[in-house]
């Protein structure tokens, strides 16, 4: 045999091989060594501690990509958390330890000065979700239709909310679903006179099939949110003139199957966005920015002056933008906003799913209470997103919504009635987020509160700040609150933690809780915990800070609103583009909040800045 | 295409549920009824094609108390356990398995990878959400795309428990996974209906999918738009028309069975057509009775009363099977990591997966049990519910296999050896119940769902599933 045939392949081995180092970034050659030798034993595929991986982290580029984990590796070695100091593991030495730090860090500071290629990124095509559908048809038709009880929920992905592509499927159980509902939801219109009003009239002069044929015209484009083709319109008028050739057809049931296939459309059921295969980025067409918009703000489609600005090419200007934007947060419809982005940010709609009142024990805690707690959060996020209030409202404020029932519950007098009103409060413990009902619930056990799942649900839902996972076998505190052994819950609770593997974190997340135990498990005020004794609610932060009341844990997130304000401004972006937030887009998060800051926290100077953003505006080709 | 046109037959449900009731009504109900019809054939006594089995998984969240579950003895001589217990009088029917696992889902903390690989035998995609994936399609999906073709439904899957939303902090992986059991392909997993009526209208309501006068015309025009903006747009995004263009095609499928089954002229039998009329009757009791609107029909699933909740659904599958409406079948009885307060049951006091993190203290542990217990219970009530429907010579349940088990044993360490799982019913006459199988260490419960593939007539599993080969010895 040749022996060359032998070597070459060595050749080829050998030039890969010092071509793949000359390739190797600063980081692969500085960070990766290092991760290799002091993270990889414990944050590997298998063990993956505190659901962290680090295996695949070997480049500048995966680095960026995984820019929120980044920042916790910094703190964690910086901080010398990590590698921890457990007799098996060799500890870095200081200089190692100043060189990995160093390379994390100008990746930070690459990530945060955009020095980078700018991108808009692209959200996944995403279906109309049930709430959007709802809310569309009622704006399509002026039918109500409830989705709720029709279609299965939807999931949310990594971005926590359901308007996001990656995690809304379609099975054939929806697809039934969607054939069902546009059966109905023509029936229900049809159905009713003053919705249909003179749809079906056939102006003089005009043929059954003209008149067809511009009413699919019409429609059509409401439906699909965009001119349709001359194809589209003629295979819509095929299903017309199908039903229209059959004796005794009318022109109004002829037309039922032209308005079925549009709600069973793609173009309907998809928000669907043009591509351009030899562009790397475009902005997007007025028409899928009007689409965008609405969905945003509406959770619905644009309406007909969104549509007619659309259409003529203004919406894009700046000033519309702008002015539109103003428009449509006054309008009712923006109710849909602070529902889906508010409640699904702060998780309220756990109030059906994970929080389970032991109603024998809170007899008061009826479905109708349930619904008014929720309904107060849903009020108060409204308030401040149409009204232009500033964000650090949801952190504190002297106002809220009550009924009659809430108020009761809440020990508050004057308020009559079963309609939710503004009520200005006196108590400066109850104002904010974390003193409504709502959140106090879906942070408690059936029996008790938990002061751990509320200081965790501050520091993820509030702060943007998750704490770690709990090791496994860390085990779980009794379900209810009764005094054991002569310990009230709390002295069990510091007991519990005060192994050393847990209290580094629950330093971190109990005290924010006990600022909270004044609220018992469905949100009333109490001094005195089960056992009948005064309430403990003596909390100190990591900082040494101490406070004892709602009131003050309020004040300390106000007087250090880093975390809370830029975390919101991350919540709403992710809202508005419906994807998770990638490295590229920190310069635009750093942006916003520099934005809230110079403009008093205005809730609307963030929502405008958002819908001018190039991530909102604009499109990047698949990468 | 079969071509239905609205029928003379049909009649609004209203009608349906006014005129059922009495025996008298029957004939008028016979009339609303025939799409119900089977091509098995079981609709009529004395019918001399073998009957069809069906296949049933019903799932337990949060692991069970791991000292109480497995019984004593081996073999056909064997005690039930305390949890195991309520099924005694059924334990000539049952199979239960010990030292089973499955490996795919070793890796990755806490319930999400052993939840939503249960049937699938792989390990799903660690995401918070951008690119979900089971990595492999799930054995009941497996079944369905091949006995699925032989009824109105090709799967019907069930669940009390609404989808959970976000990311579980603890873990990192996004809840979805923890909602689904069933995954049509690797990227699509199958909600669960939780809806007691919308279950029961999509599986007996007349005037069903398919039947407006327009449903076929649109679907075609549908399919046909969906392409060709399919070819308009990125790779990504075709992968999500992909999802809409699959569930055209289905649904057209489905409605050409339900024409087919029209066509042959079958139908139900009058004690069919009785069960179903109890059941529907029932469904409005426990939902807040005909007067409600649909709002508070929706209002009163938050307080449902879980017991009849889980019995409403399991009744549903077996009236399913019976009317042979679907072959497979799964039902959650709670989401993975489901927090569900069980002190409606005496000597609980707490939530369901708080209860499972017990940490070994004897209270907890009781709890716990009594919990897993109260499960068992529920699936002697279906497994009862099964002996009553007479079918052949024998009942439903003998040409059923029914699976009940949890993707952990314990719930404190979220273990996932051995986990627990029994199946029940003789898969028509396949099977030998009435056993305790104890195998080997590391068998892989995979072996058990291709053993299950093999009792549904599945066929091309030669490259095994997840880390099995073969199916599993002993069962014959």
């Amino acid at each position: 045999m040749n022996r060359w045939l032998l070597i070459f392949p060595l050749l080829i081995g050998y030039f890969s091989v010092t071509n793949a180092q000359e390739k190797m970034d600063s980081f692969a050659r500085n960070a990766v060594p290092f991760m290799k030798q002091h993270c990889y034993d414990c944050h590997n595929a298998k063990k993956a501690k505190s659901g962290i991986e680090l295996q695949d982290m070997l480049t500048e580029q995966d680095a960026m990509k995984r820019h929120d984990l980044l920042g916790r590796c910094l703190d964690a070695v910086e901080y010398e958390d990590m590698p921890p100091d457990d007799k098996v593991d060799i500890l870095p030495t200081e200089q190692e330890r100043e060189n990995f730090l160093k390379e994390l860090a100008k990746i930070k500071t690459k990530i945060s000065t955009g020095d980078f290629e700018k991108k808009a990124g692209r959200p996944v095509l995403s279906r109309l979700n049930r709430d959007e559908y709802e809310l569309t048809i009622r704006d399509l038709f002026g039918v109500e239709f409830d989705t709720k009880q029709f279609f299965p929920a939807d999931g949310s992905g990594s971005s926590g909310f359901t308007n996001s592509g990656d995690a809304l499927f379609t099975s054939p159980v929806m697809l039934e679903k969607y054939l069902l509902a546009s059966k109905a939801i023509i029936d229900k219109w049809y159905a009713d006179p003053k919705l249909v009003g003179s749809t079906f009239k056939i102006k003089r002069g005009s043929s059954k099939r003209e008149a067809a044929r511009d009413l699919i015209r019409r429609a059509g484009r409401r439906a699909f949110r965009r001119p349709l083709t001359e194809d589209e319109i003629a295979q819509l008028m095929s299903l017309f003139v199908k039903a229209d050739s059959k004796k005794g057809a009318t022109y109004k049931n002829s037309m039922r199957g032209p308005f079925q296939a549009m709600l069973m459309h793609p173009a309907f059921i998809y928000k669907m966005e043009a591509v351009h295969p030899t562009l790397k980025e475009w902005r997007l067409s007025d028409l899928e920015l009007a689409t965008r918009l609405s969905y945003f703000l509406w959770s619905s489609m644009p309406d007909n002056e969104l549509m007619r600005l659309a259409e003529e090419g203004k919406l894009s200007d700046k000033k519309v933008l702008i002015a539109q934007t103003r428009r449509m947060l006054k309008d009712l419809k923006a109710k849909a906003f602070a529902e889906h982005f508010g409640g699904q940010w702060l998780g309220l709609d756990d109030l059906w799913g994970t929080a389970y009142p032991n109603t024998k024990k809170f007899t008061s805690y009826t479905n109708s209470l349930q619904s008014s707690l929720y309904n107060e959060s849903i009020e108060f996020a409204s308030h401040v997103l149409s009204n232009n209030r500033p964000i650090t409202d949801f952190i504190h404020a002297d106002y809220t919504f009550l009924n009659e029932e809430l108020a009761v519950h809440y020990s508050i007098s004057g308020v009559k009635g079963k309609g939710m009103r503004m009520v200005k409060l006196k108590n400066k413990h109850r104002g904010g987020i974390i003193g409504q009902g709502a959140m106090l619930v879906v942070t408690s056990m059936p029996n008790r509160t938990s002061p751990v799942k509320r200081g965790a649900w501050i520091l993820d839902k509030l702060l943007g700040t998750p704490p770690p996972p709990p090791p496994p076998n860390a085990g779980s505190l009794p379900d209810t609150d009764k005094p054991h052994k002569g310990l009230s819950f709390r002295k069990q609770l510091e007991k519990h933690r005060q192994q050393a593997s847990c209290a580094g974190c629950h330093a971190k997340i109990d005290p924010l809780g006990f600022g909270l135990e004044n609220f018992d498990a469905i949100g009333r005020w109490r001094v005195t915990d089960s056992g009948g004794k005064a309430l403990d609610t003596k909390s100190i932060l990591p900082n040494g800070k101490t406070f004892h009341t709602p009131y003050e844990l309020k004040r300390i997130l106000l007087d250090d609103n880093a975390l809370f304000v830029r975390n919101f401004a991350k919540q709403m972006l992710t809202y508005a583009i419906g994807r998770e937030l990638e490295y590229y887009d920190q310069p635009l998060l750093n942006e916003l909040v520099a934005t809230l800051r110079k403009q008093k926290m205005s809730s609307e100077a963030l929502i405008l800045g958002i819908v001018q953003s190039r991530p909102f505006t604009h499109r990047s080709k698949e990468p | 295409m079969a071509n239905i046109q609205r029928n003379n037959w049909h009649m609004p449900r209203r009608s349906f549920i006014r005129g059922a009731g009495a025996t008298l009504a029957l004939p008028l109900l016979e009339s609303m009824m025939p799409l119900m019809a089977a091509t098995g054939k079981i609709g009529r006594s004395g019918g001399e094609q073998k009957l069809p089995t069906r296949m049933g998984m019903l799932y337990m969240p949060n692991g069970v108390r791991s000292d109480k579950w497995t019984p004593s003895g081996v073999g056909s001589d064997f005690k039930l356990s305390p949890i195991l217990q309520p099924l005694q009088r059924h334990q000539k029917e049952l199979l239960i398995l010990t030292g089973l696992q499955n490996k795919a889902s070793f890796t990755g903390d806490g319930h999400y990878v052993k939840t939503a690989g249960w049937l699938t035998g792989t390990t799903i995609s660690k995401t918070t959400g951008s690119d979900i994936s089971a990595n492999g399609v799930s054995m009941d999906q497996i079944a369905a795309q091949q006995v699925g073709q032989h009824t109105r439904l090709s799967s019907l899957e069930l669940g009390t428990e609404a989808i959970a939303s976000g990311i579980d902090r603890n873990v990192n992986y996004t809840q979805l996974y923890g909602s689904h059991i069933s995954w049509r392909t690797e990227n699509v997993p199958l909600p669960c209906e939780t809806n007691p009526r919308a279950a029961f209208d999509r599986l007996f309501r007349p005037d069903s999918v398919g039947q407006g006068a327009h449903d076929q015309s649109v679907l075609d025009l549908v399919r046909e738009e969906t392409k060709r903006l399919r070819s308009k747009i990125g790779v990504a995004d075709k992968a999500k028309l992909d999802q809409y263009l699959d569930s055209v095609r289905e649904v057209e499928k489905r409605i050409e069975r339900e024409a087919a089954s029209l066509e042959s002229g079958e139908n139900l039998t009058p004690q069919m057509l009785l069960q179903i009329d109890t059941m529907d009757k029932r469904i409005e009791k426990a939902m807040g009775g005909k007067n409600g609107s649909r709002e508070k029909v929706l209002n009163s699933l938050r307080r449902f009363n879980h017991t009849e909740h889980c019995r409403i659904m399991m009744d549903l599958m077996a009236l399913a099977f019976w009317t042979d409406s679907t072959r497979v079948s799964t039902f959650m009885f709670g989401r993975a990591v489901s927090g569900r307060d069980f002190s409606f049951l005496d000597g609980v006091n707490g939530g369901h997966h708080q209860l499972s993190h017990h940490r070994g203290l004897k209270n907890e542990l009781a709890e716990y049990q009594r919990i897993n217990t109260w499960h068992s219970e529920q699936y002697a009530y279906l497994l009862d519910r099964m002996k009553q429907l007479k079918e052949g010579e024998g009942t439903l349940l003998d040409n059923c296999m029914l699976g009940y088990g949890s993707s952990l044993r314990d719930g404190n360490s979220h273990d996932p050896k051995n986990v627990p799982i029994v199946v029940a019913g003789k898969a028509g006459g396949a099977w030998e119940t009435g056993r305790h199988l104890k195998y080997k260490k590391n068998t892989p419960l995979c072996s058990l769902w291709l053993s299950m593939l093999e009792g549904m007539g599945v066929e091309g599993m030669s490259n095994g599933l997840g880390d099995a080969t073969k199916p599993l010895d002993g069962l014959i």
